[in-house]
């Protein structure tokens, strides 16, 4: 009974780091303040994801998102970024878009609560990085074959995007 | 045990956040933050689901880890185009680029 209330507080923790951290994403003056609440999120859903036993996507999640994908959007900031000019942030209509986004949240909630779902987290073996490897190069190699030429085309393209004014 | 319900209020959360950030913030960087909250949303639904259907699903993480390779291939992408906007119009406030604009 006491390692079920562990899980609910940890839960309870992850998600109102997230979720503050999410608002906070939007909300924060400074953008460079905005990319670090950014990484403090994609921190938070890792650990969300460790609390599903998906410790693989968690790892990949940290490596990708908190690594490489934060690291991308700070240098686009600082490539981007106008000196002294200040964002503005009209904090006009503050409740309305509260309430906008209250509003959305309990439309999708609605359904999911009426939804009877399976509360029972499986049985795993502890070899969830075993089956996510093992199925990744068995039922989904095809995909997996595109998605990684996916990703090489899109790096090219961003390569030839950002070298373009050499070339001229 | 926490159930499901949990996991997907969490995720439609931060996506109503995302959607939010897509609609209202003018950088079109804070734009593409706004996005990658989202795919996390999403990514947060399929792991959930992956791990709680009765049947030993592993597919859903599979495909999770297809989510974040697209996902950092549009980041990428989408900070390159930024880039080069920010060159041919001296800024990458969303409001100010009208050149697509009929």
């Amino acid at each position: 009974m006491k390692e079920v209330a562990a899980d609910l507080i940890v839960f309870f923790m992850l998600a109102l780091v997230s979720i503050f951290a999410s608002v906070m994403v939007m909300e924060a003056e400074d953008i460079f303040h905005a990319a670090l609440f950014l990484a403090l999120l994609f921190a938070a859903v890792a650990g969300v994801y460790v609390l599903l036993l998906a410790e693989f996507i968690a790892a990949i999640q940290l490596l990708i998102y908190g690594g490489a994908i934060v690291v991308l959007i700070l240098f686009a900031i600082v490539l981007t970024n106008r000196a002294g000019k200040v964002e503005e942030q009209s904090l006009k209509n503050l409740l309305l878009r509260t309430a906008a986004i209250i509003g959305f949240v309990a439309l999708l909630v609605q359904p999911i609560i009426q939804t009877p779902w399976p509360n029972e987290m499986i049985k795993t073996t502890g070899k969830n990085t075993y089956n996510v490897g093992y199925s990744l190069f068995t039922d989904y190699v095809i995909p997996f074959e595109v998605v990684s030429l996916a990703l090489l085309a899109a790096l090219i393209g961003a390569i030839y995007l950002s070298k373009r004014e050499v070339a001229q | 045990m926490i159930p499901l319900v949990y996991y997907l209020v969490l995720a439609s959360v931060l996506f109503a956040i995302g959607a939010y950030g897509v609609l209202t913030k003018r950088n079109a960087v804070r734009v593409l933050m706004a996005i990658e909250i989202m795919m996390n949303a999403a990514i947060i639904n399929l792991v959930a689901f992956s791990v709680y259907m009765p049947y030993n699903n592993i597919s859903g993480q599979v495909f999770a880890l297809f989510a974040i390779a697209i996902s950092a291939a549009e980041a990428a992408i989408g900070l390159a185009i930024f880039i080069v906007i920010f060159r041919v119009h001296g800024t990458i406030d969303i409001n100010e680029i009208r050149r697509l604009r009929g």
